[in-house]
């Protein structure tokens, strides 16, 4: 008897309280949202294959690429891994039977599919043209399209993610097993935590944002308009102290599970982990204070930029402080190449040029000539995709043996990290070149010298559609065909692989008494022999 | 793109300004750093990833214990690097901020989807800028509809161009040659078709390129008309009580700063003169803001 | 179920303050906005505050600082605590009468900050962008006193925690009595 078991009805899984169906639910959700969001950025790459543009209108086009920022952004990256992962594991990880609402948390899946389905009814009925970043006053008014629809979804979603973040704070404040001190809890927890302030701090900033927005567009009456003495630099401010953060809410929790993994096949002790367990919440601090890198080039004062140019430069620093405790883990350990770790070699290499090429766009002069082009556009795709979205399978794969009860197939397994590791290259590091050379982004047709590199591009994206497809593939096969999973097939410590797999529906059936560390492996001696 | 244009391409790609040569040093000197990190990173993963692996026989014997040497090490390392990288953009940024004292105004409206040029003796262009090499050269930039950006890839600048007020560029081309001009702000269906080309010319040959365009006429001079036109000397050159202060007095300020101050009275403390938000288009807005900086005594 | 019931009464209490610290965020963004415009527009601020209507913000600002005050006596002394709720939620509803009065004057005034509106200050535009602000920020407010009126609604029937509701009221109040001065007081002796 475990929790997929308990209960077989529609009801029973609609109706569910249980943090590790509605975990499920999401699953279902980020999929889907993922492949749409994915089917769109195909669509571009094609398109970009010609340089008068190969088979979309500009305005088709213009269409595409605003709803592929609106998908990946707020229905697959901001809400990814918390929503799967985190609702799964949370409770298993600190010992106890549940979050601290579990109603909220069904409420918040059914915010987050209604705000989704306004989106994609916005989408279907013809989409907006204005960037994701809905900058006024194209937005308010110069856009013809669907943004009260697509605004609206967002804003909805955003309820969703606070009342994630808020149960998620109170459940590891709250709910810890005995004995299990902050300082025991492992870092995935502290990363979600760090997630969680900033989930419930920056996103009120955009719902008001998007209240505004709709106003202006749909009313006329509005506050950024510049025929009114409106100022559109404070729809950026507004936008942008909440989207700056996002990006830190979309990364944090893939720190947290590469830490997970990096230990898990290491076979050791995180290295620095006091450090590395306050770099998240530097992060989610700090990531408060930067969001005027967007802005370089926007009109604000002077001292301004010079400001938020020395504060990114600081945010960097606790990201670099894990990529160095990750590789103090990996010294002296015992390393396995399960294809969880693989995602985690991958995302070391990949976030770490992602967030140095972010050097690049913190430092000021530099700025001016990248901002607006392709390496921006490459920057965020090494941290969104070669980094939250390797987490994200990373972490599917490590705890899927958990979550379903299923063990899936290594080798495919292997194939696709390697593959999506090669594909994403090919598809993103060109476009750092297109951008030193000055392509802008957003452009629907290109001058023809660009060609090559888009083509390279374009190709790349290809590999990687194909590797994406890959685990749905073969995780929906070991639902029905894998191996049955033990409860602790890596052998990891951590309270979630003491209960069975999949779990009873009260996780435990005594809560646990915690006595150590939450990293703690055989010794060496035991380790070398095997 | 109109055919036949010449494209600047190849690699390296060279900027065609000094501050676009100090730019790329400094691009250079990030990849530079970025690369040695790289190097780190990936040949310890693949280091430990080959020596430590599960199967191996190497030491793990005296596993390191308290790690506040090592984390204040690399972190210190990391900020002195990160300083230093900042303190070099941001003086190259300062410069690029501030506006040589003999550049050349050009006025700059962008709409959707193209851009008008206009300059100082009213010789127009609609997708093109002709400069002359080795003058510096100021942009006055505001755009009537949505946030626009101009943007020249080989000399290294870009500016936002935003309705309601004046934003700035300046640069000092090197070298002869076209080079492209795009839109780097997102602003509607033909955002990509927002662009043309930059051509920068020799100073004989840009002086006879000027006399060749049909113009309006000397902006400072057109804008006096709209001054008395709008009735301004009224207070600013009345004996009156108006307080109003006689023009050559700001005529030292900068563009934005006298845009704002016919628009928005209010925002310089102004009580008693009218806006003319909605009464003044761009193009006479442009023409009355050269005419006050005219006033001042000679140049800028 | 039980379990679950057991957790949340637990918690509820840290919940709401969490809820109300995203809340400040919320209102403070817009706050922001304000203050943005404060900046650079304080005369033609000041000019639509003379506009507003002194008398009736007055008024319901006593109303609801009284409503909070009947709210919070309820909780000190248990024994009241039925009917504090009750008069705490009619001079809930009282605000809301007021208010709508009040808007159905200032439509009638010209002070709807659209198309038609009628501006009486030398900068119209920043005028206007005083009463886009005044509608949003007072139309917001109502819809989270609507709100509370639902969970007091809920609370003096036995559901739910009457500490929790009484700290979102609270909040509630506090966020008019940053309101108040601003739609109401700032600038409105000037010249």
């Amino acid at each position: 008897m475990n929790y997929l078991t308990n209960g077989w009805t529609i009801r029973s899984w609609l109706l569910t309280v249980d943090h590790k169906r509605i975990a499920l639910l999401y699953i279902g959700a980020i999929t889907l949202f993922f492949f749409l969001g994915g089917a769109a950025a195909a669509l571009i790459r094609l398109h970009l294959l010609t340089p008068a543009g190969a088979f979309l209108s500009a305005e088709a086009y213009n269409r595409m690429m605003t709803m592929h920022g609106v998908i990946m952004v707020w229905f697959f990256l901001v809400p990814a891994i918390p929503v799967t992962m985190g609702n799964f594991i949370v409770p298993l990880m600190i010992g106890a039977r549940d979050l601290a609402f579990p109603r909220l948390n069904l409420i918040s899946w059914y915010l987050f599919m209604t705000g989704g389905l306004f989106a994609l009814y916005g989408m279907i009925a013809g989409g907006v043209d204005t960037g994701w970043t809905f900058y006024a006053p194209l937005s308010t008014a110069f856009s013809h399209g669907h943004l009260v629809a697509v605004a609206l979804g967002i804003f909805i979603s955003g309820f969703s993610s606070i009342a994630t973040g808020l149960n998620f704070v109170v459940t590891i404040h709250r709910l810890r097993a005995p004995g299990l001190t902050w300082f025991r809890l492992p870092l995935f927890i502290w990363s979600l935590y760090a997630t969680s302030l900033m989930l419930l701090l920056a996103t009120p900033v955009l719902a008001m944002t998007l209240i505004l927005l709709v106003l202006e567009n749909l009313f006329h009456i509005g506050v950024f308009d510049p025929t009114i003495g409106g100022d559109p630099l404070l729809f950026q401010h507004l936008f942008w102290f909440y989207s700056h953060p996002a990006v830190y809410v979309m990364i944090l929790p893939g720190l947290g599970v590469i830490s997970e993994l990096v230990s898990a096949y290491s076979k050791k002790a995180v290295f620095g982990y006091k450090v590395v367990a306050c770099s998240s919440i530097a992060i989610a601090v700090v990531g408060f204070f930067v969001w005027g890198h967007h802005m370089f080039v926007a009109g604000q004062s002077l001292y301004t930029s010079l400001l938020f140019s020395i504060l990114s430069f600081l945010v960097s620093v606790p990201s670099a402080i894990k990529v160095f405790n990750w590789l103090g883990t990996m010294h002296k350990g015992w390393i396995r190449f399960d294809a969880p770790m693989l995602y985690a070699f991958g995302f070391i290499g990949l976030f770490t040029m992602g967030g140095l090429t972010g050097l690049f766009l913190a430092t000021l002069a530099a700025d001016v000539h990248l901002t607006q082009t392709y390496f921006v556009v490459a920057h965020f795709h090494y941290i969104m995709v070669g980094g939250m979205v390797s987490a994200y399978f990373g972490g599917l794969h490590y705890w899927w043996p958990k979550i379903t009860g299923r063990l899936y197939p290594e080798m495919w397994a292997r194939v696709a990290a390697i593959l999506i590791f090669f594909g994403f290259n090919l598809t993103f590091f060109p476009q750092f070149i297109l951008g030193y050379f000055g392509m802008p982004r957003r452009y629907y047709a290109y001058p023809p010298e660009f060609q090559i590199l888009n083509i390279l591009s374009s190709a790349g994206a290809s590999i990687l559609a194909l590797a994406y497809l890959l685990p749905f593939g073969y995780l929906t096969w070991s639902l029905f065909r894998g191996a049955r999973a033990p409860a602790n097939p890596w052998g990891s410590p951590g309270l979630e692989w003491t209960t069975q797999s999949p779990p009873i529906t009260e996780n435990f059936e005594e809560i646990p008494v915690v006595t150590e560390g939450p990293y703690v492996y055989p010794p060496p001696e035991v380790l070398s022999h095997g | 793109m109109p055919a036949g244009t010449r494209i600047v391409t190849g690699f390296p790609y060279t900027a065609v300004s000094i501050t676009g040569t100090e730019t790329d040093h400094l691009l250079w000197a990030l990849l530079a750093v970025s690369f040695a990190v790289m190097v780190l990173v990936v040949g310890l993963l693949l280091l430990y990833a080959i020596r430590y692996r599960e199967a191996s026989r190497a030491d793990r014997g005296n596993p390191e214990g308290k790690s506040w040497a090592i984390e204040i090490s690399w972190t210190s390392a990391t900020l002195v690097v990160f300083f230093g990288l900042f303190l070099w953009g941001a003086d190259l940024f300062v410069r690029l901020d501030g506006v040589p004292d003999n550049a050349i105004p050009i006025y700059v409206v962008g709409k959707q989807w193209m851009w008008k040029v206009e300059h100082p003796d009213g010789q127009r262009e609609i997708n093109a800028l002709h400069v002359p090499l080795g003058h510096p050269i100021e942009l006055i930039m505001t755009s009537e509809d949505v946030i626009h950006d101009f943007a020249i890839p080989a000399l290294r600048i870009k500016h936002d161009v935003v309705p309601g007020r004046y934003d700035t560029l300046w640069f000092q081309a090197t070298e002869a040659g076209e080079y492209h001009l795009f839109c780097t702000q997102f602003c509607g269906t033909d955002h990509a078709a927002m662009g043309g080309m930059v051509t920068v010319m020799s100073e004989p040959d840009y002086t006879a390129w000027l006399s060749a365009q049909p113009n309006e006429g000397n902006l400072a001079a057109l804008g006096r008309a709209v001054y008395l036109h709008n009735g301004c000397d009224g207070c600013h050159e009345g004996r009156g009580t108006s307080g109003a202060p006689p023009l050559a007095e700001v005529a030292g300020r900068e563009e934005s700063w006298l845009r704002d101050s016919i628009l928005h009275p209010e925002r310089r403390g102004a009580v008693r003169m009218p806006s003319f938000e909605g009464r003044i288009g761009e193009e006479d807005l442009a023409k009355l803001v050269a005419y006050v900086k005219s006033l001042g005594g000679g140049g800028r | 179920m039980a379990e679950t019931e057991r957790y949340e009464a637990d918690t509820d209490l840290i919940g709401m303050w969490l809820f109300l610290a995203t809340e400040v965020l919320f209102f403070g963004a817009l706050f922001f906005v304000y203050f943005a415009y404060q900046h650079l527009y304080p005369l033609a601020l000041a000019e639509g505050v003379r506009r507003t209507d002194l008398t009736l913000g007055t008024i319901n600002t006593v109303l609801l600082l009284t409503s909070s005050l009947a709210m919070s006596l309820g909780i000190v002394r248990p024994g009241w605590l039925g009917r504090a709720f009750v008069g705490a939620g009619a001079l809930g509803v009282a605000f809301l009468a007021v208010k709508g009065f009040e808007y159905a004057k200032d439509i009638h005034e010209g002070l709807f900050p659209g198309a038609g509106f009628a501006a009486i200050s030398p900068e119209a535009g920043p005028e206007r962008i005083f009463f886009i602000f005044y509608f949003t920020a007072t139309a917001i407010h109502a819809l989270h006193m609507l709100i509370g009126l639902g969970l007091i609604f809920y609370a003096v029937r036995g559901k739910g925690s009457p500490v929790v509701v009484a700290l979102y009221w609270s909040f509630v109040d506090i966020v008019w009595i940053c309101l108040y001065p601003l739609l109401y007081l700032v600038g409105r002796g000037g010249a």
